[in-house]
């Protein structure tokens, strides 16, 4: 069942365009992720679902219910902010109870569902202590609390882990993921960080400059990205990007893909203007081997330029001779960078420095993507 | 050598600066040393140091204010104009300062440029005209025509604005997600967040007000409602002219000044801190 619908919804402050125009449709009892760099639009879409800005064209609905001129006070929903906004002058009671108080409910329901949330996030022990007093992650728990304990329609929470430390912010985030889970209920988040929104949503809209690039599920989003932004703006190190060059020899079709030559042309069409790597679709093996292609693989040669060691993993940077392709925060989507190729490696031996090795990817490990930076289906393979 | 040096610094440092508060503190004590010795003796002793050294106390002077003029009468009068001033100040300016600071309205921009530039008229300028006005419309001689021309205070609008300017908009904003509407985030939610704010407007407003002169000198002819200055400017016109009497007003008259600054002084800096105006 749809739950919260937005249906050509366009925001703008003043001549500033947030939002162009936007459709999405969440449905019951989802959390879906609003993913993107600052500044596209996430956290305004957000803001327009509370009812704290309207919409400058298009209509909102929660529960079918178009809510359009409607004050946050009537739309029934509870927000969690970056910073938690919780009442410096009121105690953790206090400030639990607020959204029952301003529902008019009497003192003994207040009491009562007050306990609930505090139960329900192990704030027993703080009730009487002010926010000044409570560490980040409880306040963050509070103003959680302060969310669930009026069961609202929906909830809305931005950026609600960017405040805590990295440790505190898996256990919290697990925390959300599992309240979200029992309570059912319909969740937007929002966030810049893409753990959290792989981890936590059902769905995740990636964003970029008030319009959502792909919607769907984590998995889907990392294996088929619709576009470059989202193939670059999801996984870190984010995938590699090499525009082949195609050329025929001796009658045969050629292609060379970071400096390396390959024959036949890896089964890629001309048409491919970027090719995506993932890092981790990589292993590695001293050079000299072989080299180029062959049509289910993909080798490039180059030299060893550091290594990251990650415990379990290390990261290992290629030097190639030809420039790759980077997102850039400008105008233009992607820009050529140095020629550093990144490959995500576990149970190989070190590499040094300066060693002169061969990446070597299948073929099924490539994203193809047009001029405009949109995917190529790779079925057409 | 550097230790000696280091000490004559700080003595030096302090002598110039106790001789400064002295400076400022002498007619202050002049008038409370004053204030307890015979009346012939003010003047006698004024240019010596015996000023300052009395040999003798009395509290004859206080007495005789309460019994050569209504001296109740006057600071009752000064309680509830000021009371009026304060109260009712500080609730309308504080909504007029959330008003420009928080609220959309058009022609919000004038209006802050116009309180910004009326902060620069002084009140003698428009206190004639504002006499004619108020006396067209026959509104003279009581506590409330002292009192509600100095209600709304530019200077304090924009305390208040500066303030709420200053506080995390996030706050008002889960309020009203919370379900609170623009009375009640204003009153839960702002108000208990802005008593630093509430204490220094108090105590400017206090401060402005308690010692005026002019406007109940215009706008009031009865004892029973003229405030203490018009009090103590009585014993220059009732002979003989008693200077220990006059101390002795002018201490019972600055007393509420300064219990009132004691008591409120941690939220005054605080809230000229948290504003950023320089007393």
């Amino acid at each position: 069942m749809a739950d919260v619908e937005f249906k050509g919804v366009r925001k703008a402050f003043g001549d500033h365009i947030v939002i162009p125009g936007l459709d999405l449709t969440v449905q019951d009892a989802e959390l879906l992720v609003l993913l993107g760099p600052s500044g596209c639009g996430k956290s305004t879409l957000l803001r327009l679902l509370a009812g704290l800005e309207q919409p400058t064209d298009g209509e909102i609905r929660i529960h079918g219910r178009p809510v359009d001129g409607l004050g946050p006070r009537a739309r029934n929903i509870a927000m969690v902010f970056q910073n938690y906004a919780l009442y410096p002058h009121l105690t953790v009671r206090g400030n639990l109870e607020f959204p029952l108080r301003m529902r008019g409910m009497p003192r003994a329901g207040r009491e009562r569902g007050m306990l609930e949330a505090a139960r329900a996030l192990g704030l027993e022990p703080l009730l009487e202590k002010r926010p000044a007093e409570l560490s980040g992650g409880q306040r963050q728990r509070v103003a959680m609390g302060r969310a669930i304990v009026r069961e609202p329609d929906v909830f809305l929470m931005d950026e609600p882990l960017s405040n805590l430390d990295a440790r505190l912010r898996v256990q919290i985030r697990a925390e959300i993921g599992a309240l979200q889970r029992r309570l059912a209920v319909t969740t937007l988040y929002v966030t810049h960080d893409q753990v959290e929104a792989m981890t936590l949503g059902d769905r995740v809209a990636v964003m970029r400059d008030g319009v959502i690039q792909q919607l769907g599920r984590p998995a889907e989003l990392y294996d088929r990205p619709a576009n470059l932004f989202v193939a670059g703006f999801l996984g870190n190190p984010p995938m590699n990007l090499l525009e082949p060059t195609f050329e025929r020899r001796d009658g045969e079709r050629m292609v060379r893909l970071g400096g390396t030559w390959a024959r036949p042309s890896a089964g890629i069409p001309e048409r491919v203007r970027y090719v995506g790597i993932r890092p981790e679709a990589f292993s590695i093996s001293a050079s000299g081997n072989s080299g180029g292609a062959r049509q289910d693989r993909l080798e490039i040669q180059g030299l060893v330029d550091s290594v990251e060691v990650l415990g379990h993993e290390r990261i290992v940077y290629l030097r190639v001779p030809e420039p790759v392709v980077e997102l850039s925060d400008g105008p233009g989507p992607w820009r050529s960078a140095e020629g550093l190729l990144a490959a995500r490696l576990t149970g190989s031996p070190v590499r040094k420095h300066g060693e002169s090795v061969t990446l070597t990817a299948p073929a099924a490990g490539m994203h193809w993507f047009d001029e405009d930076g949109n995917a190529i289906p790779t079925d057409v393979r | 050598m550097s230790r000696t040096s280091a000490l004559l610094r700080v003595v030096l440092a302090y002598t110039l600066l106790l001789a400064c508060t002295l400076v400022f503190i002498a007619p202050v004590l002049f008038m409370i040393i004053g204030s307890l010795k015979p009346d012939a003796l003010v003047l006698a002793e004024a240019g010596s140091l015996r000023a300052f050294l009395p040999d003798t106390f009395s509290l004859d002077n206080y007495r005789a204010v309460f019994e050569r003029v209504p001296f109740g009468a006057y600071l009752l009068s000064s309680l509830i104009v000021n009371g009026l001033i304060v109260g009712l100040g500080l609730l309308v300016n504080a909504f007029a300062g959330y008003a420009l600071a928080r609220l959309r309205w058009w022609g919000r921009g004038a209006m802050l440029g116009l309180v910004l530039a009326v902060l620069v008229i002084p009140f003698e300028a428009i206190a004639i005209p504002l006499f004619y006005q108020l006396s067209w419309l026959g509104w003279r001689d009581d506590w409330l025509v002292q009192a509600i021309p100095f209600v709304a205070n530019p200077l304090a609008i924009f305390l208040f604005y500066s303030f709420f300017l200053g506080l995390p908009r996030e706050l008002e904003e889960a309020a009203r997600v919370d379900g609170a509407g623009v009375l009640s985030t204003f009153f839960l939610i702002v108000l208990p967040n802005a008593k630093a704010a509430f204490a220094s407007v108090a105590i400017v407003l206090f401060l402005f007000h308690w010692g005026m002169y002019l406007w109940p000198l215009l706008m009031t002819t009865s004892e029973g409602v003229r405030p203490l200055p018009l009090g103590i400017a009585n014993f220059y016109t009732l002979p003989p002219l008693q200077w220990g009497d006059i101390m002795a007003f002018g201490v019972l008259m600055v007393l509420p000044v300064l219990i009132l600054f004691v008591v409120f002084q941690r939220w005054f800096v605080r809230g000229v801190a948290s504003t950023g105006v320089k007393g």
